[in-house]
């Protein structure tokens, strides 16, 4: 029986150091646990924060708000002990701490502040007053963990609580549902928060501060910015002024992401590009007071067409 | 084995599998820049595969366009009646898995390329839609031909989602035949279930320790996985009530219960503690994971029959035993006991920082639009976290 690490120890390929590591690894002489009790702890501190977050308003009674306030206070602090003992200093690249398990940390002292936050809102009657900040003040504290701290979920959270706190929500979940469009005149928001996050991500880049952040900003900007476009598409009064937006903006993007192999956003941008421009045909068609029948041509063709023209090029998106 | 069952070239797919086995190995940090490099030559195959996201564009453009080309056909030959449609789409299916397979396999080496699976799915499709078009037939039709179609696309093209539908099918036809048979047929359910697909475990087992074909490890850690998952479920207490009462048409009283409850209640503790055991023996890392599943399977089972009341209570203290466990092991195993450890040896294919990122803004509160009812608060997205068990294989 000839196996990968075998095969590639005969033919010289690694050496004897790698080719122990790899055989301790396939037979199981050393088992790495890493990523399962990552899993339990990230499950962990989403019950518990959940649950801790959820009690605040909850009628518990005067010292029962007391003891949980004392109680996650301590934890905030004891986890701070933590923090500050195995935390390098700021730096504006990506740093590596050696704790395997400081991430969940950093996750759950950051959760657990926002959670006193509220606490201290609900028993100090000042729901009404902070409603509007409350997200703006969560999304600060995550803003700051995240660049402090270098953690991308934090990020990622410090984004979606901005985002919350203009209005918007930034879910791929519900996305996913079919509950996409925007209501009201989000759009316009959208539109202009998706850029500036995009336009973040690519000064982060070029200014080389959290180089490393750019996917999350821009990953973020570019759903807000196309599901902008997509809904005042539909939505607005000046439909065909936002069909031709998304349409010359994603087909910019869509040469730039290709240049750069940025698949991921490529795919967005191949979308949006491809939802206005159906739209574009669909108005023609009405104006024209043409047959609807071309349609039924129309997405086999354009799909079948699309893909020959990928595969003219198709050593460009080859695996690595 | 026989080769000419895989559409693909074995030797080639050998060498696919050392590239991407190297692949991860030097993105772990294990291998070092000029071996990769000499690996990529020495392994170099003519197998066609895009880069992932590629891989889910051109899957969705091929499908959009191959599904949708009946429209014009319908078109071009008219009205051809009920079964004329059937026929055409039974060609037409036919002619798109002969031309996946001999253009784009054979000819283009496309390997899960994206085309490929849409041209797979779309054929099979127009296929079951030939076949299952009129309604005359016993139930047990439907799975059985969705069975053989999901089978061939699973065993001569390799394809994994084919896989999961094949054992699932597998499980309906089960179901059905004793279904039908009915009386003690019907009451040993669980039990059949749970032997079949035990014995489909252990064999696959065995035949997997003699096959040299490492290719197919994904193949088996999906066969084993859903065995043993349907083998806990055969025997949950919540799976056999709801289904005794819902498809097998058992009324219970207001205090009744299912015949032999205990044997129910016993089987819902104890596999997940067996799994756990024979993982942690056999140093199983598949068998860890369906372990911590099962487990939390069955609190939910166990709370949402015997409720305290304190959901959100019930949640906190979960969640800090979670940690609290997960803290402990982690310390436990600051240095490698019994061949344990808690360090990362090689990356997982499937975990970034970045994916990470999404699921956590996705999960971890932080996504609540302001003004929305306290109800909402930190529930956003999945309470148990499909999105983080699904990223670990």
């Amino acid at each position: 029986m000839n196996t990968t690490n075998k095969e590639l120890y005969q033919r010289n390929l690694i050496d004897d150091r790698q080719y122990q590591l790899l055989e301790a690894i396939r037979t199981k002489k050393i088992v790495s646990v890493y990523y399962e009790l990552r899993l339990m702890l990230y499950l962990g501190i989403m019950l518990f924060t959940g649950g801790v977050g959820y009690f605040a308003y909850q009628n518990i009674g005067y010292m029962g708000h007391l003891i949980a306030m004392f109680g996650i206070g301590a934890a905030i602090i004891v986890g701070c002990y933590f923090i500050r003992k195995f935390a390098k200093p700021y730096s504006p690249t990506e740093v590596t701490v050696s704790l395997v398990y400081f991430d969940y940390i950093l996750l759950l002292v950051s959760l657990l502040i926002i959670s006193l936050f509220a606490y201290v809102q609900v028993y100090f009657d000042l729901v009404e007053l902070l409603l509007n900040w409350t997200s703006f003040i969560s999304a600060a504290i995550f803003l700051f963990m995240a660049y402090r701290y270098d953690n991308r979920a934090l990020l990622a959270m410090a984004i979606t609580a901005f985002a919350a706190a203009v209005g918007l929500s930034i879910s791929p979940v519900n996305w996913a549902k079919g509950t996409w469009q925007l209501s009201s005149n989000l759009y316009t928001t959208s539109i202009m928060l998706g850029a500036i996050l995009a336009i973040i991500g690519q000064v982060s880049q070029y200014k080389n501060l959290k180089k490393h952040f750019r996917f999350t900003y821009q990953n973020f900007g570019l759903l807000l910015y196309f599901i902008g476009c997509i809904s005042a598409m539909f939505d607005s009064d000046y439909e065909l002024s936002y069909a031709f937006l998304t349409l010359v903006s994603a087909g910019i993007l869509t040469w730039y992401t290709w240049v750069h192999k940025e698949f991921l956003f490529f795919i967005y941008s191949n979308i949006a590009v491809y939802i206005a421009f159906t739209f574009l045909a669909f108005k023609a068609v009405n104006q024209l007071g043409g047959d609807y029948v071309v349609f039924i041509y129309y997405f086999p063709f354009t799909c079948i067409a699309y893909l020959l023209l990928l595969f003219t090029r198709k050593s460009h998106f080859a695996h690595e | 084995m026989n080769k000419s069952i895989i559409a693909y070239n074995i030797p080639e797919l050998e060498k696919k599998n050392v590239l991407s086995e190297a692949q991860n190995l030097f993105k772990s940090n294990v291998l070092n820049k000029e071996q990769w490099g000499k690996i990529q030559v020495e392994f170099a195959t003519k197998l066609y595969t895009p880069s992932l996201t590629m891989r889910v564009l051109l899957f969705i453009v091929s499908l959009i366009g191959m599904s949708t080309i009946m429209g014009p056909i319908g078109l071009i030959v008219g009205d051809v009646g009920e079964n004329g449609h059937r026929i055409l789409s039974f060609l037409f299916g036919i002619s798109l898995i002969l031309f996946t397979e001999l253009k784009l396999i054979k000819k283009e080496s496309h390997y899960n390329s994206g085309v490929t699976e849409a041209g797979i799915y779309a054929g099979l499709s127009f296929i079951a839609f030939a076949l299952l078009g009129s309604k005359s037939h016993s139930l047990l039709v439907y799975p059985l031909v969705g069975f053989l179609l999901a089978a061939f696309a699973a065993v001569r093209y390799l394809n994994l989602t084919a896989l999961v539908l094949t054992i699932g099918f597998f499980g309906w036809i089960l179901f059905q035949v004793l279904f039908d048979i009915s009386g003690i047929a019907q009451a040993l359910m669980p039990f059949i279930f749970m032997t079949v697909f035990g014995l489909i475990y252990w064999g696959s087992n065995k035949v997997r320790a003699k096959l040299t074909a490492e290719f197919l490890n994904d193949q088996f850690i999906i066969l084993q996985t859903i065995s043993l998952v349907l083998v806990y479920l055969a025997g949950n207490y919540f799976v056999v009530r709801e289904l005794s009462v819902k498809m097998l048409g058992l009324t219970l009283s207001e205090h009744g219960d299912i015949p032999f409850a205990f044997v129910f209640y016993g089987l819902t503790a104890l596999v997940p503690i067996a799994i756990t055991y024979w993982g942690i023996k056999h140093k199983s890392v598949l068998l860890i994971r369906v372990a911590l599943l099962t487990i939390a399977l069955s609190v939910v089972t166990f709370k949402y029959y015997f409720s305290l009341g304190m959901p959100v209570l019930t949640i906190t203290v979960s969640g800090a035993i979670l940690i609290i466990v997960a803290l402990l092991f982690l310390n436990y195993l600051k240095q490698p006991r019994k061949g344990y450890t808690r360090e990362k040896l090689l990356d997982n294919k499937w975990s970034s920082p970045d994916i990470m990122a999404v699921v956590a803004s996705q999960t971890l509160g932080g996504n609540q639009s302001s003004g929305t009812g306290s109800e909402e608060l930190n529930f956003g997205g999945g309470k148990f976290g499909g999105a983080g068990a699904g990223g670990n294989w």
